[in-house]
Order: structure tokens, then C-alpha cells, then sequence
């Protein structure tokens, strides 16, 4: 057995007996292990995929072109990335290479390597998931809440608005303290360099990290890009720190992973896919979660998201990842076109765990507006079919049209905590009863004005948090009502 | 029915009206008795009346008198008591306004002492508070001078460390490369130069130590 | 009796190619002598040398029913033959070649197989390779293990 105290003038060395593009089939290597890294001649390297009985395979990091026989030396490192607070507001790719052309990464702060490789971390090490994550976004805040190390996934068909949804809840995290991490897997480099645009122009660039690899990458640097951002995400994790996580989108590492298997001959199983394709995604989503003071503290909320067609989404990944995850957010274009951002379906959502995290209050009210929303959705199809309908029935009808209208939200905007729970229970109250839904579209944004910037109405908000029941902040809403009026009425 | 005669009638009628005047004959009478009755009691009131009145004035003057009488006597009395009570009050305005000036007398030497002593306490205090201000201010000085002074020298210190560190990089860097340059020149020497012979001897030498250090099975 | 050809043939054989090449070269000697066939390309001098070396008594255990089956099993036990990679500074022609080989067939074990790379960055000497295990031999490990002290003698010298 060679350990791996050499003496200078010996090295462990292969030669390529099979190439084909990014995979090679090494001989050689008495004492390699899987992950390890390999490096050719001309400085190509390459990790250890996986090991048979007499060839190694190697997954190629940099485009070269691999002759028969070229000979490979086995290098001291593993698979890994240096991690560390440098790498706040950069963009890197999944080796730690930055991509962003804002020089080295760092020039004197000695990192630690980590390893891409984990495993997560086990049921002792998690804690129950108390606290809600705050979007800053109605809709989600209040009746799909999300809580610190949940996983939700984003599901979706193309253009339904759920890049601009994710970077919305980016840029709402300014001064919480969240750290956020973008993994764009396989993305056009235009899309990467029009997000880093964004967040800089509107300053959310200096808490998070970007790990993008385009697709013009190699596969397997493609690969790697959400173990990348794990890696990054756990470091910060371990510091006590809560960490926003977002995979866009595991469709294409599921497809890129697809083309590796296959080329490595490896039995297609359903739509092609590799047996363990489960595996690579769920061991990677294990490994969020939220954890206990003695692992580190801090939590890991990730957000996967899949592109599919909405008419199917019974195939492989999307069922594969829901599975995995504690919940699903449901994107619609046809809702989009109809004006309503985000456009998520909220009958169709669910969020598994956020309920636990949220206060009462928000609870209550949730549970009601769900209630009457779906109440809504079973008379719809009644009220195409009469025209006199009982008062009752108007009245569903119309809260539902009120609180849609209430909880569209445009980009960029954020709603605080209170101005949410009031938005919620203003339906109820008899201001709203006689107002019509093209009222609130043009006064929303001066409604939340007036409870953020007037004397009276400020009181109530302030005392929002003190609250236990929806009842008491729907009166205590009745009796701002006057106030409002003659506010609109000026 | 039956009917009277009218003889009877006659004669009723007679005898009622007999009765009739009768009664007012005697009606008559009682009245004239009772008017004179009144007449004598008229006059008998009038005449207690007149009694009445003469006694009462005279009880008047008489109380009027002696109504005078008094109010005169109390004049008299509250003048002397008016008198005695002026002479007391002077007096006393007197004794007081002798001792409130006295006493202000007394304030003012007071106040002035008090003066006095303030000043020079206050004096002294300042004189205090200044010298401490002065010694405190000098220590703050050099302490800053120290610090300063410390503070130069460790940069300079830490300065000097990162030239010769950055010295000795450079040097090792400049081994290297004459080492680079050496092992290059060698190359090309050798490889034109050497003579087959000795590189054989090297190949053999390889194969040898190969052989010692079990390197081939 | 596989076995005894193939070490009579590795006898004088030391590198792979030579190796692949004298027995193609066997093979078609066999061939053209058995069923006539004849090969466009006539093997190079040098093997046919090597060919006319040959005992005739080794050529005779070859016949027309076993020539196929022998050299199958020839070529299945080539496959666990143990091979040395040497890298060495220049291109060895025949005679170096052998003596080499020979050299290493003494040291070690006949059966021995190089197969010869070429890299000038060794300045002299050799670095071999066996079992996916690189060692350095050459000249350029030697001036890297002694470094410091031709450093310090070159700075004498430029004193």
C-alpha cells in the first residue's frame, strides 16, 4: 500500500487507454480513490468519477484534447473549492475559479479548502424548524409561508416569471443578515451577467455569492455547480449564519448528468435517465436543513427550481424532486399573462413545514382567506351559470377578486410584515365592502402609505404584533375605516 | 179631588199672611237690639283704643330717652378704648421696626462675611481644578507621544519584516530561476554533448537502484 | 509449450513494439510458409534477421493445425506480462536497445517488457514506471534533491 508521503521523485501515474470527449478510462493509479483530482501534461485536470476492477474514470475539468496513452499524474488534492468571506459579492465558477473579472479572490486571507463531496449531516444535528423566512412577498409570507431551512421547490413553465420571483426574494434580504447563493447550472452567460447586473444596481450584491457555470462549460464543471454551491452555503452555515440557497434549475443538471451516464455507458433507465439520478439530487438537498448550535447553528433554506411543461408534470424529475422536497410553489404563465405577479397557483401550492414557523395571528388569518378562497373557486363555476346570485355567494366572490388584487405584488417591491396582515384582513372589513377591484389597483400602494406614514393608522400598525386573533385586528380595522374614507374621499 | 170652600181658603190665606207679618215684626225688633248692641260696642272699642295709644307713646319717648342715654355713654367708652389701643399700637410699631433694623443691620454684616468667604473659596477651588486640568492634560501628552511613538515604531517594524520578507521571496525567486536556467543549459549541453557511453552508465545505475529499492517485482 | 516459445521469443526482445512487430512478423513467415498466402509489405531487415536467428526446431513446433491456436494463447499472455515504462532522453536504436534490454533482463526478470517513452526534460538518465508508480532516476531528480548546494557553490563561484 503507497501512502501518500512520497518521496519527491515518486508519483502515482495512469495512462489513457479510452477517451471520448470529456471522459477518459485511465490504467494505473494503485491507490486512488474516488474524487481525487488528476492532471495531464499540459495542466488539463480531471476528477476521479468512479473506479472498476482495472480502469479508473476520470471526468475532464478543462477542455484538451486527450491522445491514447497521454499520461496522467495523480495531484495531492481532492475534489474542492477554496471557501471563505472573500467570496462575498463574487461570482465564481464550481472550482472557485472567478468569473466575474474582478481579479483574484483574495490576496491575503488564507481559505480552507473544503471539499465538493459532503455528506449531510444527520438527524441529531437538526433542529425543528421554527422561524419564518421572510420573502417580503404577500403572497408567499402569508398563505405559503416559508420557514429557515425548508426546502421548496419552484416548479414552473417557461416565462412565468420565476427568475424575477427569486431575485425579488434576493434583493428583499437586504440587512437581514441572510446570505444568498445563486447556483445558475448550465444558463447562457448573458442570462449570469444580467443577474449580477441586476443585483448590483439595486445593492444586493454585497451579500451574495454567484456560482454559475455556462453552458458552453464542459459537462462536468456543469455538474458540479450545485455540490459548488452547497459546499459555499455550508460554510457559512457552520459560522452561525442563515443562508439563502437557489438551484436554477435542476432540470438541466438532470439532463447534463443524463449525457454523462450515458456516455460512460452506464444503463439509461427511465427517459434515459441513470438509475441513481434520485440519488444525486436528494443527497444534495439533505444537505440543507436547519441545525443545532453544536453543528455550527445557522440554516440552509434552499430553493430548487425545474423548468417543465405544465401540461406534464408527472415525468421523472419534477415528481423525483417533489418528493424531496417540504413543499412546492406552482408558477402558471397563463396567470401571468392575467396580469398576476407572481403568478403562482395558490391551490396547487403547498408548504409543508412553513406553517409551524408562522405567528398566530398570520395563521388565523391565512387559514381564513385559504377557506374562502377555495369556497370562492367551488362557487365560480356556479356563478357562470346564474345571474342572480344570493348576497352571500357576491360577497365570497368579491373578497376573492379584492384579496387577488391585494396580494399581486409588482418586482422589486418589498411589503413589510404588518402592511401584509393588513392587506389580508382588509377584505373583511366594511371600507372594502362597496369598493371595486380597479379602486385597489390604483390605491394599493397608497393604502399602504397611509398605515406606514399617517398618525392614526400608524398606531394600529404598531400594535399589530401585540395581536392574537384575526377578529381583533379585523375590528381594529373596522375602526380605522372612517379614517380611510375621508383619507380617499381628500 | 175634593174641593175647598172658599171660606177656607180665605182663611188660609188670612192666617199666612197674619204669620207673615208676625215674623217680620219680630225680625224687626231683633235687629234695631242688635244694631244697638253694635253701637255700644263700636264705642267702647273706640275708647280703648284712645287708652291704648297714650300709653304707647308715652312708653316711646320714654325708651328714647334712654336709648340716647346709652348710645352716648358707648361713644364715650370707645373713644377712650380707641385712644388706649393707638398709643399700644404705636408703641409696638415702634419696638418692631427697631429690631427689624437691627436685624437687617445684622444681615448685612452677615452677607458681607459670607461674601468674603465664598470668594476666597471659590479662589482656591479654581486654583485647584486648574492645577489638576494642567497635570492631567501634560500626562494625557505624553501618553499620546508614547503611543504615537510605539505605534510608528511597530509599523516600522512590521514594515521592515515585509520587505525582507518580500527581499527573501525575491531572492529564492532568483535561485530559482538560476537554477532553471542551469538545469536548461545543462539540457541542451548534455543532450548534444553527452556521450552515449555515460548515458548508458546512468540508464544501468537507474536499473540498479530500481532493483534495490524492490521498485520492480 | 506456449510458454517455451513465448520465452524464446522474449529471449531477445525488449521493448512492446519490438515485440508486436517480430511476432507479426513470425506470423506471416508461418503463414506464407503453410498456406501460401503472401503479404503485400515483406517484413523490415531487422526482424527478418531476428527471423533467420530462430532456431529451426522452435519453427518446427509450429504446423498448419496449431499455427492460430498458439498464437492466440501467445497473445492472451502477452496481456499479463509485466511492462516497464522507461522514459529515457533519446531515441535508442537496436544495439542500445538491446543492450539495455539485456542489461534489465539480467537485473530483474526475463520475461521483462519495456516500453520506451521519450522525454527530453530528464537531462540523463531514466525514470521508470511500473505498476502505475512513477520514479525519477534521472539526473534532473538528482540536481532537484541537491539544489541548495549547487545554488550555494554557483554563489561562490560569483563571488
Amino acid at each position: 500500500m503507497i501512502n501518500d508521503q512520497t518521496p519527491n521523485n515518486t508519483e502515482e501515474i495512469g495512462y489513457a487507454v479510452e477517451t471520448r470527449d470529456f471522459l477518459a478510462q485511465l490504467d494505473g493509479f494503485p491507490s486512488i480513490k474516488i474524487n481525487d483530482m488528476v492532471v495531464t501534461d499540459q495542466g488539463a485536470r480531471g476528477w476521479v468519477n468512479s473506479i472498476s476492477r482495472d480502469l479508473v474514470e476520470v471526468l475532464m475539468l478543462d477542455e484538451a484534447k486527450l491522445t491514447p496513452k497521454q499520461q496522467f499524474k495523480k495531484t495531492r488534492t481532492r475534489l474542492g473549492l477554496n471557501v471563505g468571506n472573500f467570496l462575498m459579492g463574487r461570482a465564481i465558477n464550481p472550482v472557485g475559479v472567478p468569473i466575474d473579472g474582478k481579479g483574484l479572490l483574495s490576496k491575503t486571507q488564507i481559505s480552507s479548502v473544503c471539499e465538493l463531496e459532503q455528506i449531510a449531516p444527520g438527524m441529531e444535528s437538526r433542529k425543528f424548524i421554527s422561524e419564518q423566512f421572510q420573502t417580503g412577498i404577500t403572497l408567499i409570507d402569508t398563505l405559503i409561508p416559508i420557514g429557515k431551512g425548508q426546502r421548496e421547490l419552484v416548479l414552473g413553465d417557461a416565462h412565468s416569471g420565476k427568475t424575477g420571483f427569486l431575485l425579488d426574494i434576493i434583493i428583499n434580504q437586504k440587512n437581514t443578515g441572510v446570505i444568498c447563493i445563486y447556483a445558475s447550472i448550465g444558463k447562457p452567460s448573458v442570462v449570469v451577467r444580467n443577474l449580477i447586473d441586476v443585483l448590483k444596481s439595486n445593492g444586493a450584491l454585497s451579500y451574495t455569492i454567484i456560482v454559475a457555470a455556462s453552458s458552453s462549460e464542459p459537462a462536468p464543471l456543469i455538474f458540479l455547480t450545485p455540490k459548488a454551491a452547497f459546499t459555499v452555503a455550508e460554510y457559512f452555515q457552520k459560522q452561525g449564519k442563515d443562508v439563502l440557497l437557489i438551484l436554477d434549475d435542476l432540470g438541466n443538471h438532470a439532463k447534463i448528468y443524463r449525457e454523462i451516464s450515458l456516455l460512460g455507458n452506464k444503463s439509461p433507465g427511465r427517459e434515459s435517465y441513470p438509475g441513481d439520478i434520485f440519488y444525486q439530487h436528494a443527497h444534495l438537498l439533505e444537505r440543507a436543513g436547519n441545525f443545532l448550535p453544536a453543528y455550527g447553528g445557522g440554516s440552509i433554506t434552499a430553493l430548487p427550481v425545474i423548468e417543465l411543461n405544465l401540461t406534464d408534470f408527472t415525468t421523472l424529475i419534477p415528481t423525483n424532486l417533489m418528493s424531496m422536497t417540504d413543499g412546492h410553489l406552482l408558477f402558471k404563465s397563463s396567470l401571468r399573462s392575467q396580469g398576476q405577479t407572481p403568478a403562482i397557483d395558490i391551490s396547487l401550492s403547498v408548504s409543508r413545514v412553513g406553517r409551524q414557523t408562522q405567528d398566530p395571528l398570520s395563521n388565523f388569518l391565512s387559514s381564513q382567506v385559504r377557506q374562502m378562497l377555495s369556497d370562492a373557486s367551488d362557487l365560480e363555476t356556479v356563478a357562470r351559470f346564474s345571474t342572480e346570485l344570493p348576497q352571500e355567494t357576491q360577497l365570497t366572490l368579491k373578497r376573492r377578486e379584492q384579496i387577488m388584487e391585494l396580494l399581486k405584488q409588482d418586482p422589486l417591491t418589498v411589503t413589510p410584515k404588518a402592511i401584509q396582515l393588513i392587506f389580508m384582513a382588509l377584505p373583511y372589513t366594511s371600507f372594502l365592502k362597496d369598493k371595486s377591484k380597479t379602486f385597489l389597483e390604483n390605491n394599493k400602494r397608497n393604502i399602504a402609505d397611509a398605515f406606514m406614514k399617517d398618525a392614526r393608522l400608524s398606531q394600529i400598525t404598531k400594535k399589530i404584533p401585540s395581536l392574537k386573533t384575526a377578529e381583533e385586528l379585523i375590528k381594529l380595522l373596522e375602526g380605522a375605516g372612517g379614517i380611510l374614507e375621508k383619507f380617499f374621499q381628500n | 179631588m175634593f174641593t175647598l170652600p172658599i171660606e177656607t181658603i180665605v182663611l188660609i190665606a188670612l192666617a199666612i199672611t197674619g204669620i207673615a207679618i208676625l215674623l217680620y215684626l219680630r225680625e224687626y225688633f231683633f235687629r234695631k237690639k242688635n244694631e244697638e248692641i253694635q253701637f255700644k260696642l263700636s264705642q267702647q272699642t273706640r275708647e280703648k283704643s284712645m287708652q291704648l295709644l297714650t300709653a304707647a307713646e308715652a312708653a316711646e319717648t320714654q325708651v328714647l330717652a334712654e336709648g340716647k342715654y346709652a348710645t352716648h355713654k358707648l361713644e364715650e367708652e370707645f373713644k377712650t378704648k380707641l385712644e388706649e389701643m393707638l398709643q399700644m399700637s404705636g408703641k409696638s410699631i415702634q419696638t418692631s421696626q427697631n429690631e427689624l433694623t437691627s436685624f437687617m443691620e445684622d444681615l448685612k454684616k452677615r452677607s458681607v462675611e459670607f461674601e468674603d468667604a465664598s470668594r476666597k473659596v471659590s479662589e482656591q477651588r479654581i486654583a485647584a481644578l486648574l492645577e489638576k486640568l494642567e497635570q492631567k492634560l501634560s500626562d494625557f501628552l505624553i501618553q499620546t507621544e508614547q503611543q504615537t511613538t510605539s505605534s510608528i515604531e511597530l509599523e516600522l517594524k512590521s514594515t521592515r519584516q515585509l520587505i525582507e520578507t518580500y527581499k527573501t521571496q525575491q531572492l529564492k525567486l532568483i535561485d530559482e530561476n538560476i537554477i532553471a536556467m542551469m538545469e536548461q543549459t545543462l539540457n541542451t549541453v548534455l543532450g548534444k554533448k553527452l556521450p552515449l557511453k555515460d548515458n548508458m552508465d546512468l540508464i544501468y545505475e537507474a536499473l540498479d537502484r530500481a532493483k534495490t529499492d524492490k521498485f520492480i517485482a | 509449450m506456449n510458454e517455451a516459445i513465448l520465452n524464446t521469443i522474449l529471449e531477445n526482445t525488449y521493448t512492446l513494439s519490438q515485440l508486436k512487430r517480430r511476432l507479426s512478423a513470425l506470423k506471416q513467415l508461418l503463414l506464407k510458409e503453410f498456406f501460401k498466402s503472401d503479404s503485400n509489405q515483406p517484413a523490415p531487415a531487422i526482424d527478418t534477421e531476428w527471423l533467420k536467428s530462430l532456431p529451426s526446431e522452435f519453427l518446427k513446433q509450429f504446423n498448419k493445425d496449431n499455427v492460430y491456436k498458439i498464437f492466440e494463447d501467445i497473445e492472451s499472455q502477452i496481456i499479463k506480462l509485466p511492462i516497464v515504462t522507461i522514459y529515457l532522453t533519446f531515441e535508442p536504436d537496436e544495439a542500445t536497445l538491446s543492450q539495455i534490454g539485456q542489461r534489465a533482463k539480467k537485473t530483474f526478470n526475463k520475461l521483462l517488457i519495456f516500453d520506451i517513452k521519450y522525454d527530453p526534460r530528464l537531462i540523463a538518465g531514466a525514470a521508470l514506471v511500473c505498476k502505475g508508480v512513477y520514479r525519477d532516476y534521472s539526473l534532473r531528480s538528482k540536481i532537484e534533491e541537491k539544489r541548495l548546494i549547487i545554488l550555494n557553490n554557483f554563489k561562490k563561484f560569483l563571488k
